[in-house]
């Protein structure tokens, strides 16, 4: 093992080399949602296609990285050479979903391997039957897209013309997914440049022996972070509203086994692979278990191949988590996001400090389409984000994207400046937050109306309607999603999470995703908290009462009648074990 | 009014308060530093003047006119201690403020952390909920009213936070930017009802679409104008009773000067009006020494600032934050790093050395200085390497304890590392140096620049310790450190010019159609230019205003800003603007598109002028070179070099005896009051008549 001087210095080189990758792609991306959402992940990989060091932009890209690399390496065996560039999208061969196409780029010192520098980023189109490539209706992969099995755009150094064709004949914006794709490109070659450079000054040896050594403190890391978790079974399960085709409910079942220092996470149980196009392919599960059991370590520890190595996985080929060729599978998050809030439901009971209440599942994502008298066509694309979970100490976040997830919210007024839609309401819902001694986020309300003629169609993926996002140690449920069509005359109907619908000049297109879930007994909470909500209007006066048996009167707690309520409740119910 | 030749540069810090003063007439500098005291914050620049006095550098009469950098609205925001805040806004819209952009925000291994931690927890918002209402009211995007304003909905509001404990008011509805109208209405409202408040108007703030930022800039304005507005007054009252008669000029964020009268309802302008003095001064010190694209290190004791000047212009960003809210003010680009000479080391549980980001700060501080510090810093690695002077520092003013250092790093750090106290101190230091290098390869990355081709300012206190080391990694060939690395924010105030700005959105597509709605604007706009310079004692004839368009890709999210001719807008000038953005467009993001339709956003204008009596040959500050002049160490010792990796024995010299001319050769040891400069086995350092020590990195130099 290196001194850990020189080992310290070199894990901010390997970072270093990682940021700036991230700062050239997202400097030099075409598209909006690259540079604008970040929805983008760069990375370094040692010679065996092992990650070294990441830039951290979405936490579901995380892990995601390194398995195309190890196909790669598979599959062409010697046959990489310096200058080759390779295209990675498939979800049965290491990606995720199509949309997010990986660059892996070989870094060549003395003509061998010596790493890779990777960059993946969702592109906004690559194909398929709809624009963006993704619909939870799609039912095969072959909807969803071009699928490049790690096909070379760049062989010595030199375009691949054919592939290069086949590409912009494929796909509906060609100079965005080329002008993305050439940012990639001047991104993976930044980190090359950045590895070739410390090889020269710290030796290739000395390189190579440092991200080992720097794997092998992450793993050892990790291994302590687990062994504080007292050793056994841990059981949580959850539901899905459908998948994404069907009316049917889904579960998600999680089992984490914790022996000594290695942790399991068993998926068995699922519910069997969906019909549409709500599948997570196995990449993205694994992704989405690396991403929940590093948070229920210590945050300080480097992201790297060490810190999986303590982590498995089992998905039953077949399931919603490990889906058979070629179910389509672009709406992966959805699962994702459970698979995290039933890691964190399973282990709270065992390490509470470092767990966070479900969040408000997916981001309902919709496409709003609509024709103008002029014939000019608008589409109007926007994901609406919620409020973070309850922790032990902590309050939900209100406001903030939750934990597998981190892109940003669209600007009202650059909406309104551009389409014809006016917005009505956006913000929290009163009384939606889970309740418990720490509260869950806010439910959020983004409600806005067609001001055109002709009105608009809506396609949208959306949860959280029949099954609440559940609290944690004696915490209660956030209130569910609601998405709601308001016509002028005040008629309200309701609509399910994932809906296609007609919309008219002037009705109200109301979606409030879930508020998140509260961690421990709500009778519990410091009455002063709950007069901030109340004065805040987050939690009503019957609410205070209802909900945490706190007794308000004129803006000021009513203590007596407060602990009168709250005993006689308690002496009801099970106290929290927190 | 002759008689008044001496401009004063104040900058106050947290912990202190520099200030430098030319006479224009003989070009003499002088420079002071003392306390800074924050619990009355006036005292501390009328204390530096009063031993400038003391010096008998100047007098009160003498003062032309001072131009004052300071932190009082940026720590009032940081710290949250400012006056309760209420806001009035649209019907619908009352969250808009704290749900913010909703993404988990943090830099570097922040955004590690932020990521990863389920305890992470979202800032608060400057205005709590409670202090937040909603008025009846809504204006489209094209400015058309969609639900009339009711007045006195807005009475019952302010009147309603009054009582709920707001002191200052801010005002904010959705698309104002398109039309003010409903905001002024409610502005004449809200002082009708309560007399006397600050009240700050989203659009009167900044007129620029994306309502998050704006309302957050207008909070922020509410929540520091207050404080800003006591702070100068009181000042500007102190300095008239201490004899002084010229104005009093406040440096802004984005760079120029404002006199204290005009910054006053601004106060979010001068969130980084303590750090750009230093930027200017970096870029003026490295313009005379004949560099003008230069980075500036910034190392104090508890955080490293990074900015990057090319050809003498400071990055401008217009996306910046005060801690974690959005600020949309045009503002200095800058990267601050958690590190500094008081940074910590300590070993984490996976047995490596790091350094930072806790600091020891100025109390308890490092060890060294006995002041009640326990834990081994970067000011320790530097006294036990011999590095910094192994007895006193700050000229006497700090006795130095080399044995509590050296036992520290042994006990708490090199004992558990199995390494000798040397190597560990200087481990401190490698990689306190590879958390800063971090953060200036993104700074030179992120703007597509190659820091080969940059000059490496370092200043601050410990800038100089660590810039020769800095510039080797980076392949850097030249360093300059400034006559005074502690007190350069105070001299660069002295270089501002006045410049008052203005933004307002208008918005379409970038053709003959908009002519006349923009020239509309910039008519508007150049107009209210002119008068403001004058008001800043710009004289007549001596200003101009410089008109720019904020310009981006139908469909894009992000713009471009070009300069325009303003005096003569036709469909000419247009096109000349849209080739001018394509040009910078490849630049800046290494593609562009010159079929695509390009797409108006903002309209931006900068009247920029002289400050009166500014000193505006720095010629005056020369001093010839003196070829024969030879130089004379005061003394030698043992100091530790990294490149070599070993202590040498080096001549240590006194910075005021380096007369323009001596070239001194590495191993060496600078010291002065405020810093102390290594210079690295293989560089040679030479004073010029600016006296800027320039090292040549590895003997070479390059002039950029």
């Amino acid at each position: 093992m290196l001194d850990p001087i020189t080992l310290e210095i070199l894990k901010h080189a390997f970072l270093s080399a990682a940021e700036e990758q991230s700062a050239v792609l997202r400097r030099t991306a075409y598209s909006r949602n690259v540079r604008e959402r970040t929805d983008f992940s760069t990375a370094i990989c040692d010679s065996r296609g092992r990650l070294v060091a990441q830039a951290l932009r979405a936490p579901m890209h995380l892990g995601g990285i390194a398995p195309c690399v190890q196909t790669i390496l598979a599959e062409y065996g010697d046959d990489v050479s310096d200058g080759d560039v390779f295209l990675s999208n498939d979800p049965y061969s290491g990606g995720q979903h199509t949309p997010d196409v990986q660059v892996t780029y070989p870094i060549f010192h003395a003509d061998r391997i010596i790493g890779f520098g990777c960059a993946l980023a969702h592109h906004e189109d690559v194909g398929g039957r709809v624009p963006g490539s993704m619909s939870t209706q799609s039912k095969e992969v072959f909807e969803e897209g071009l699928r490049l099995h790690h096909v070379r755009l760049y062989h010595k150094g030199k375009l691949e013309d054919g592939v290069s064709r086949i590409i912009t004949a494929n796909v509906r914006y060609p100079e965005i997914t080329m002008g993305d794709l050439r940012a990639e490109i001047a991104s993976v070659k930044t980190g090359a440049s950045r590895i070739l450079e410390l090889v020269d000054k710290y030796g290739k040896d000395a390189v190579v022996q440092a991200t080992s050594d720097l794997m092998d403190i992450s793993e050892r890391r990790v291994r302590e972070s687990f062994a504080v978790i007292p050793p056994g079974e841990y059981s949580y399960e959850d539901h899905l509203d459908s998948d994404g085709l069907t009316d049917e409910p889904c579960t998600v079942r999680v089992t984490v086994r914790v022996t000594e220092s290695n942790l399991t996470v068993d998926l068995t149980g699922t519910s069997p692979q969906g019909k549409g196009a709500v599948n997570c392919s196995l990449t993205a599960t694994h992704a989405a278990v690396y991403f929940s059991t590093r948070a229920l370590c210590d945050p300080d520890i480097m992201q790297n191949d060490g810190a999986m190595r303590p982590v498995s996985v089992i998905a039953p080929e077949g399931t919603m988590v490990n889906p058979r060729f070629p179910a389509a599978c672009s709406a992966r998050s959805t699962i994702a996001h459970r698979i995290a809030d039933c890691i964190f439901g399973a282990m709270a009971e065992a390490i509470p400090e470092r767990v966070d209440t479900a969040a408000y599942g997916t981001s309902p994502c919709y496409g709003v389409f609509g024709e103008q008298a002029s014939g000019r066509r608008w589409l109007y694309f926007d994901c609406n984000h919620g409020s973070s979970g309850a922790r032990r100490r902590y309050d939900g976040n209100d406001g903030c994207t939750s934990k597998t997830s981190n892109p940003q919210n669209l600007p009202i007024e650059a909406t309104e400046a551009r389409l014809p839609i006016r917005f009505i309401r956006y913000g929290f819902v009163q009384d939606t937050g889970g309740p418990g001694r720490r509260r869950g986020g806010m439910a959020l309300e983004r409600a806005w109306q067609v001001v055109a003629p002709g009105g608009a169609q809506v396609e949208m993926r959306g949860d959280r309607q029949r099954f609440p996002p559940p609290g944690l140690l004696g915490g209660w449920p956030g209130r569910p999603s609601r998405t709601s069509i308001i016509h002028p005359d005040g008629l309200r109907e309701e609509q399910s999470s994932s809906c296609t619908c007609q919309l008219e000049q002037d009705d109200v297109f109301s979606i409030a995703v879930a508020g998140a879930g509260g961690f421990g007994n709500p009778l519990e909470r410091e009455p002063e908290l709950v007069l901030v909500d109340v004065l805040g209007d987050k939690v009503s006066v019957e609410g205070a009462l209802a909900d945490y048996g706190v007794v308000i009167r004129g803006g000021q707690i009513d203590l007596e009648a407060t602990s009168a309520v709250r005993s006689d409740r308690l002496s009801v119910a099970t106290p929290s074990v927190v | 009014m002759t008689q008044r030749s001496v401009a004063v540069g104040i900058d106050t810090g947290g912990t202190f308060t520099d200030l430098a003063a030319i006479d224009g007439r003989t070009g003499r500098l002088a420079v002071t530093k003392v306390p800074s005291c924050p619990s009355d914050p006036a005292s501390a620049p009328i204390a530096a003047l009063e031993h400038l006095f003391r010096q008998e550098a100047a007098e009160a009469a003498d003062i032309c006119h001072i131009v004052h950098g300071t932190t009082i609205a940026t720590n009032a925001i940081l710290e949250s201690s400012y006056p309760p805040v209420g806001m009035i806004t649209t019907e619908g819209f009352r969250d808009v403020l704290e749900i913010a952009r909703q993404a988990r925000t943090g830099t570097g291994d922040d955004m590690m952390s932020c990521l990863y931690d389920m305890n992470y927890r979202k800032p608060a918002p400057i205005v709590p909920r409670r202090l937040r209402l909603e008025v009846p009211e809504r204006v489209g995007p094209s400015g058309e009213v969609v639900i009339p304003l009711d007045v006195n909905a807005i009475t019952e509001a302010a009147l309603e936070l009054a009582q709920r404990g707001a002191r200052s008011f801010a005002i904010c509805f959705l698309n104002s930017y398109a039309n003010a109208a409903h905001e002024e209405t409610a502005r004449a409202a809200v002082a009708a009802a309560l007399p006397g408040v600050h009240i700050s108007t989203s659009a009167r703030v900044l007129r620029e679409y994306r309502e998050y930022e704006r309302f957050s800039t207008t909070a922020l304005n509410a929540a520091a104008t207050p404080i800003l507005q006591a702070y100068l007054e009181a000042l500007e009252q102190r300095l008239e009773t201490a004899g002084v008669r010229g104005p009093l000029y406040v440096m802004q964020s984005v760079g120029g000067v404002l006199k204290a009268s005009s910054i006053m309802d601004r106060g979010a302008y001068t969130v980084y009006s303590g750090l750009m003095g230093g930027v200017l001064g970096a870029s003026q010190i490295a313009r005379m020494s004949g560099y003008s694209s230069v980075v500036g290190m910034d190392m104090g004791g508890t955080s490293t600032d990074i900015s990057l000047l090319e050809k003498g212009l400071p990055q401008i960003t217009t996306d910046g934050m005060v801690g974690p809210h959005a600020i949309r003010f045009p503002m200095l680009d800058v990267i601050a790093i958690g590190a500094g000479g008081g940074s910590i080391g300590w070993i984490d549980s996976g047995g490596l050395l790091r350094v930072g980001p806790r600091s020891a700060g100025a109390s308890p501080g490092p060890v060294c200085y006995g002041h009640g510090g326990t834990e081994p810093t970067v000011t320790d690695a530097h006294i036990v390497l011999g590095r910094l002077n192994p007895r006193h520092i700050l000229g006497g003013a700090i006795q130095v304890n080399r044995g509590a250092a050296l036992e520290a790093i042994e006990n708490r750090l090199a004992r558990t590392l199995g390494m000798g106290v040397s190597e560990t101190a200087a481990g401190i230091l490698r990689v306190v140096n590879a958390t800063m290098l971090r953060g200036l390869r993104l700074m030179s990355v992120q703007r597509g620049k190659d820091p080969r081709d940059f000059a490496l300012v370092a200043f601050g206190g410990a800038g100089p310790l660590h810039g020769s080391d800095l510039a080797r990694e980076l392949g850097t060939r030249t360093v300059v450190v400034p006559p005074h690395p502690g007190v350069l924010s105070a001299m660069g105030a002295l270089f501002a010019d006045v410049l008052w700005d203005s933004v307002e959105t208008c918005m379409g597509p970038l053709d003959a159609t908009i002519l006349p709605r923009l020239t509309e604007v910039v008519d508007r706009l150049v107009k209210e230019g002119y008068p403001a310079l004058t008001r800043q004692g710009v004289a007549p004839g001596e200003g101009r205003v410089n008109v720019s368009l904020d310009l981006r890709y139908m469909g894009q999210g992000y713009e471009v800003t070009v300069p325009v001719n303003g005096g003569a807008l036709d469909e000419a000038a247009l096109n000349e603007a849209k080739v001018l953005f394509h040009r910078r467009h490849q630049e800046r993001y290494s593609h562009s598109s010159v079929d695509e339709p390009v797409e108006l956003v903002n309209v931006r204008i900068a009247a920029v002028g002289t400050v009166p009596e500014k000193v505006r040959d720095p010629g005056s500050m020369a001093r010839p070179e003196d070829p024969s002049a030879r130089a004379v160490p005061v003394t030698e010792r043992e100091a530790y070099f990294l490149p070599v990796g070993r202590a040498l024995r080096c001549p240590v010299y006194q910075r005021d005896h380096l007369v323009p001319g001596i070239t001194i050769k590495g191993p060496a040891i600078v010291e002065q009051l405020d810093s102390t400069a290594v210079i690295n086995p293989g560089d040679t350092a030479r004073a010029d008549k600016w006296g800027n020590l320039v090292v040549s990195v590895g003997g070479s130099d390059s002039n950029a």
